[in-house]
């Protein structure tokens, strides 16, 4: 594995939502929320992707694991396109990236214990583990992102925010995935809880060579995370650099504009 | 800003008790917020920093679950011992609330000019044109288009848009205390800004108090003219905005500052809370 290795190598990529409305529904210009966007991420990098709500981030992330249709472009994982893959097909790709969401009190199962959250992935991607196994296994990934393993048996409501989105980043964990799209990972927390998950999520990508893909509006959090970042306005690229020099020399009014509004102290 | 007090809260306890346990959520707090000042109250989830702005007007389930002790004096007058009419006039008239979330917070089979129009109703009967009033109000918080927003629902509204919305209706009957609960907590950076600087205009128009609730000490740097800090239902610190930010005394304070990852500082590892100083 050379070190710079492209592990997903996005090329041109669309998502277009059609739109109807009015008078018997007629078609409208489709809302273009990713217009032809090109990045590549490296293996055991963190690449981070800013900008603000509706600007498109979310829904790049969505569309390299299919959950937002591709209208057009290629993704690839190293050389292999996975962009057109559908179902069943794309499966061993959903075992090797794995994605984070923004709010852990919807992402997780309210009637599904922590056990039962943790081995439904290992279920569909591990079939011939054994109960047991499975068990051991969901114990390791609460420890290795630092809680109990007695949380086993308990359900997300007993669990306060940051808790939650331990348990979100151990479902993650639970498939040995190679890339995380971090979704806002840590947009609903407090900024104590915040701090806790950032270093979590570095320290994993440390021990298990992981690589990120973190999506955030929040740019000092961005900063403090990324080796590269991508500025992202109306579904489109505006600025790529690494952090430090696009966040102290920014060269786009978009990117000028955002930086102006964080509130400093 | 050296003011009367318009609200003074002493010895404020909460306890709520469920199923035959009891959690003490705000032990034996006092604050004052005086006329026009904007008073920041900073804190963890769970710090007790929403509850004690919810029990100022009675938003907080009734006992047996929930018990509030303590005397609220707004204006001279004791929250507590008033009856539910008489606290009726000052609800939502003269203490207002923003919440959070705008979008769960509004109610989504009505159009925004009619919720309006409802707080405007209920607080200024003798009042004949209601839709000049809904209009000048959406217009206060910068709404290019009330005549539009105001048919429009909340769902066709982003986010930055609902929130002018529920400040528009906070703000429809004049209160002279606004208390924002995390205003901008779910909003993007530059939408936030919008929605601050928004807030900054209309307390110096209208000469009114604010009681903001947040996480975010950038905001309070800018805006608050002093800030309290909440830990576990007490207060640990508070004094000027700007002596509490360059000079915490206390160590959950500073704690919790030095959390912040902040922009052209990268470290290796953020400062994280030690159980400690949690505790």
């Amino acid at each position: 594995m050379s070190y710079s290795e492209n592990l997903l190598t996005v090329k041109n990529l669309s998502v277009h939502y059609p739109s109807r409305s009015g008078w018997f529904w007629q078609k409208k210009e489709p809302k273009r929320a990713v217009n032809d966007i090109s990045f590549t991420v490296s293996r055991g990098k963190t690449v981070g992707l800013v900008g603000e709500s509706g600007s498109g981030k979310s829904t790049t992330g969505k569309a390299i694991i299919k959950l937002s249709p591709l209208t057009s472009g290629q993704i690839f994982y190293q050389e292999k396109e996975i962009g057109k893959l559908d179902g069943a097909a794309f499966q061993p790709w959903r075992k090797k990236i794995q994605m984070i969401f923004q709010d852990p009190y919807n992402s997780l199962n309210p009637r599904s214990d922590v056990l039962g959250i943790l081995s439904e992935p290992l279920e569909i991607h591990f079939p011939s583990m054994t109960n047991a196994e499975r068990t051991e296994r969901c114990v390791d990934l609460l420890k290795s992102v630092k809680l109990p393993a007695d949380y086993l048996r308990r359900y997300p409501h007993e669990f306060s925010g940051g808790q939650r989105q331990r348990i979100g980043i151990a479902r993650a964990l639970a498939v040995q995935p190679e890339l995380i799209i971090c979704d806002e990972p840590v947009s609903a927390l407090d900024v104590s809880v915040q701090a806790e998950v950032v270093n979590l999520l570095q320290d994993l990508q440390e021990q298990l060579g992981l690589t990120y893909l973190f999506i955030a509006h929040d740019l000092a959090v961005v900063e403090h995370v990324s080796d590269e970042i991508l500025v992202m306005s109306q579904g489109k690229i505006v600025e790529t650099g690494n952090p430090t020099s696009v966040l102290t020399n920014p060269q786009h009014p978009y990117t000028q504009k955002l930086l102006s509004a964080v509130p400093r102290f | 800003m050296p003011s009367e007090p318009l609200l003074n809260v002493e010895n404020l306890s909460i306890t709520f008790s469920s199923h035959g346990r009891t959690t003490k959520a705000v032990k034996s707090i006092s604050f004052s917020v005086g006329t026009g000042e904007v008073l920041a109250v900073v804190g963890e989830s769970g710090s007790g920093k929403s509850v004690s702005a919810l029990s100022l007007t009675r938003l907080l389930p009734s006992p047996p679950l929930c018990d509030i002790q303590g005397s609220i004096l707004w204006r001279g007058r004791d929250l507590q011992k008033i009856t539910e009419d008489q606290l009726t006039q000052i609800r939502g008239k003269e203490i207002a609330y923003i919440f959070q979330d705008p979008g769960t917070s509004l109610n989504p089979v009505y159009t925004i000019g009619y919720q309006i129009a409802e707080a405007v109703k209920i607080h200024e009967p003798t009042i004949k044109d209601i839709d000049a009033v809904v209009y000048q109000s959406l217009h206060d918080v910068l709404i290019d288009n009330p005549h539009k927003v105001a048919q429009q629902y909340p769902h066709e509204l982003s986010g930055g848009m609902q929130q002018r919305a529920m400040i528009a209706m906070a703000l429809a009957c004049n209160p002279k205390l606004l208390v924002a609960d995390e205003p901008t907590t779910a909003l993007d950076v530059t939408i936030q800004k919008e929605i601050i600087d928004l807030l900054k205009r209309l307390r110096q128009q209208r000469k009114m108090s604010i009681l903001l609730i947040t996480h975010n000490f950038g905001i309070v740097a800018h805006f608050a003219d002093r800030v309290q800090v909440m830990r576990q239902g007490e207060i640990v610190e508070s004094g000027e905005t700007t002596t509490v930010m360059q000079n915490p005394a206390h160590p959950y304070t500073r704690g919790l500052i030095a959390c912040i990852p902040r922009l052209g500082q990268r470290r290796r590892r953020l400062t994280t809370l030690s159980e400690e100083i949690k505790n």
